[in-house]
């Protein structure tokens, strides 16, 4: 543990809706070194259950079983002290940069508030000093902007701006969900670049949830492919992106339209209905999956090692068990 | 349609190869308290029968304007303040008054608004709100129930929707459905002409995927003229015939899919296509961030003349598109001077002052 920032064991989150259970994620464990920092992708549709696991390492929900642990404390049995330094050295940036600020302050309101709770500074001059230094980072000019009001700054400014609040506090960990989903294209990399700076020269390690793999693919570190709450693939982010195993990612990968090549093929949807498949008893994935066997819809598979540091959970890479000679049609 | 507009050659109807739409120097302003500011400069360009185009740039750089305009749905504070748009080479779009746009519009000019899917009615059964709409011929109104059904599952069956998802309210249906229950909405009068406006926003890839194979569908089975707005490069790769790029109201390149997006001539095309990471490739996004002129105040020349590292003295004052052939045009008056590989390598204008 010693070298660990972040340890997820076995999370797992079920919901009640009418009377019934609703697996949002289930079993996902991760682990997140303390040195070097990295970028680290959890990416998958909606509702395959990125945002829970973000939301439960924020400590704004409660795990239904598992744990999560910062520097070797569960987070949700931390002692006064602990918690503190939890809640400044783990932060977090949204999606919606239009919906973080408060519209009747000027801007240099969402740092002052951070300066007074974690009492940064001793002055005024201090604090100013400290928030240019963290404009700096994100390659704002602060006399450009603090005074301003938010609506008077565009998307990617005001995303920026997020990143530099949550590098005040000097973090060892932020969480970033869907960062760059409601920034511009051409911009989209600036907010990158800006997370591998941080990670390359300020040491701060990021969760960074997504569901475009094309952002995460030149960027992070490693990746972890959700769907329906199970993760199906773990891996160094190329390798799963480009010699993905689980069916799902292929299939995922191979939608991504490309300005390079044209889709090849034609595309079916499956019925809602398979919503209803509770994951821990069968693949998630095996209603849509053209290598579906039965054992996939009786058994849910675990993670089988397929490179190095690579996981994918498809009973194909089972080593001990059954292979198939031929792929059952749908 | 009124006798008096109607300068339709029944001849030129019949050839498929002639235009749908014509557009010449579209120029339209947004008023504000600080002046009038160019939302769509001097834009002209070209689309045939069957052929989609897909118009793309970044945020505000007038896409959307430029095609709203079109279909004469501009906000309040808008004004068109030149130029002419031909539908069907009879019809000046620009030009028509109240009656004859209520005639022409839905009925032969349609429209998939950006967001569609959330702009669906919750209280209606989606069979009734795709044929809402539904006007056989101009100012008809009285259209037989059975016909009105037979009309929805039609249209339904040609977007990929079961014919038992007629009867079911928005919120039983995912993003995907109802972002095809849009598309057919937008198809029940046979339009020639569909506007859709980021058909596929907030969609999963896959589900995207299904909601483009759609769109090509109707292209190919009814014989739709398209303009397709979006910013995702990969996307409009997949669906366009022609792309027109577009920066600071007014287009910079415009010309085939293949062409403009895999080998552009254009700085800014350039630009726009090294700023997208694509997957498998190990060239790193090119990070840029210019600042564009005031846009109440345009100067003269190129548009794009400050954010241009390739920019010099002619690009103040001169700005004229050059013919490539192959319906490609690129304004660009110093092409073929320099080379568009890297251009922007040796100077990356965005730095975040953390390089040790």
């Amino acid at each position: 543990m010693s070298n660990e920032l972040l340890r997820i064991d076995q999370l797992s989150q079920i919901y009640k809706v009418k009377g019934k259970e609703f697996v949002a994620v289930k079993d996902f464990d991760l682990v997140l070194a303390d040195e070097p920092a990295s970028i680290i992708t959890i990416a998958g549709e909606s509702g395959s259950g990125k945002s829970t696991v973000a939301r439960v390492v924020l400590g704004l929900e409660r795990p239904s079983a598992g744990t999560v642990t910062y520097k070797g404390h569960d987070i949700t049995t931390l002692d006064r002290f602990h918690r503190k330094q939890y809640r400044r050295e783990v932060q977090a940036v949204f999606q919606d940069p239009y919906a973080s600020y408060n519209p009747f302050y000027r801007v240099r309101h969402i740092f002052d508030v951070v300066i007074k709770n974690f009492d940064l500074a001793s002055s005024k001059s201090a604090a100013t000093d400290m928030i240019e230094e963290a404009l700096a980072v994100v390659g704002i000019l602060g006399t450009e902007v603090l005074h301003k009001y938010p609506h008077q700054l565009s998307g990617g400014q005001r995303q920026r701006m997020m990143m530099a609040r949550a590098y005040l506090l000097k973090p060892r960990l932020i969480v970033a969900d869907e960062p760059v989903s409601m920034v511009d294209a051409s911009l989209r990399s600036m907010i990158l670049k800006i997370m591998q700076d941080m990670r390359d020269h300020h040491g701060i390690s990021f969760l960074y949830i997504t569901h475009d793999l094309s952002t995460a693919y030149s960027t992070t570190d490693r990746l972890y492919m959700l769907y329906r709450g199970v993760t199906t693939e773990v891996g160094p982010t190329i390798d799963v992106i480009d010699r993905a195993t689980h069916p799902y990612v292929e299939n995922l990968v191979a939608a991504i339209p490309r300005v390079s090549a044209r889709w090849e093929g034609r595309v079916a949807l499956a019925d809602d209905a398979e919503f209803e498949i509770d994951p821990r008893g069968s693949c998630p994935y095996a209603p849509r999956c053209p290598h579906r066997h039965d054992r996939c819809t009786t058994q849910a598979p675990d993670g089988y090692p397929v490179g190095p540091d690579h996981r994918s959970a498809c009973f194909l890479h089972d080593p001990s068990g059954a292979t198939y000679e031929s792929s059952r049609p749908s | 349609m009124t006798a008096g507009t109607d300068i339709r050659d029944p001849l030129s109807t019949c050839d498929p190869a002639s235009k749908m739409l014509e557009v010449r120097n579209l120029q339209v302003v947004y008023r504000t308290l600080q002046g009038d500011v160019s939302a769509v400069r001097n834009v002209s360009f070209d689309l045939e029968r069957h052929e989609l185009l897909g118009l793309v740039g970044e945020s505000g750089c007038g896409k959307t304007t430029a095609a709203m305009t079109l279909l004469r749905l501009l906000p309040q504070a808008a004004r068109i303040v030149g130029g002419e748009a031909i539908f069907d080479q009879r019809t000046d779009l620009l030009a028509l008054n109240d009656e004859q746009l209520r005639d022409i519009r839905w009925r032969e000019l349609a429209l998939i608004p950006q967001g569609a899917m959330n702009s669906l009615n919750p209280m209606m059964r989606v069979r009734d709100q795709v044929i809402d709409g539904y006007r056989p011929s101009a100012g008809d109104t009285s259209v037989h129930k059975s016909e009105i059904v037979e009309r929805a599952a039609e249209l339904f069956s040609l977007v990929g929707l079961a014919r038992r998802a007629l009867a079911l309210y928005p919120h039983e249906l995912s993003g995907g459905m109802k972002q095809r229950v849009c598309i057919a909405m937008a198809l029940v009068n046979n339009p020639a002409l569909l506007v859709a406006d980021e058909p596929t926003s907030a969609l999963d890839v896959n589900v995207q995927r299904l909601v483009a194979q759609t769109l090509l569908d109707v292209k190919e089975q009814m014989g739709t003229s398209m303009i397709v707005i979006g910013h995702d490069m990969g996307l409009l790769a997949q669906l366009a015939d022609r792309v027109a790029v577009m920066y600071a109201g007014t287009i910079m390149e415009i010309g085939p899919v293949d062409e403009v997006l895999r080998t552009p001539s254009h700085p800014y095309t350039r630009l726009l296509m090294d700023a997208v990471p694509e997957i498998g490739s190990d060239v790193k996004a090119v990070v840029t961030e210019g600042i564009t002129h005031d846009l109440r105040n345009p100067p003269p020349g190129c548009a794009f003349q400050d954010r241009c590292p390739a920019a010099a003295e002619v690009c103040r004052t001169e700005f004229a598109p050059v013919e490539l052939g192959n319906r490609h045009s690129v304004s660009c008056v110093r092409l073929g001077e320099f080379s568009l590989d890297d251009l922007w390598s040796s100077e990356t204008s965005f730095t975040s002052g953390l390089s040790p």
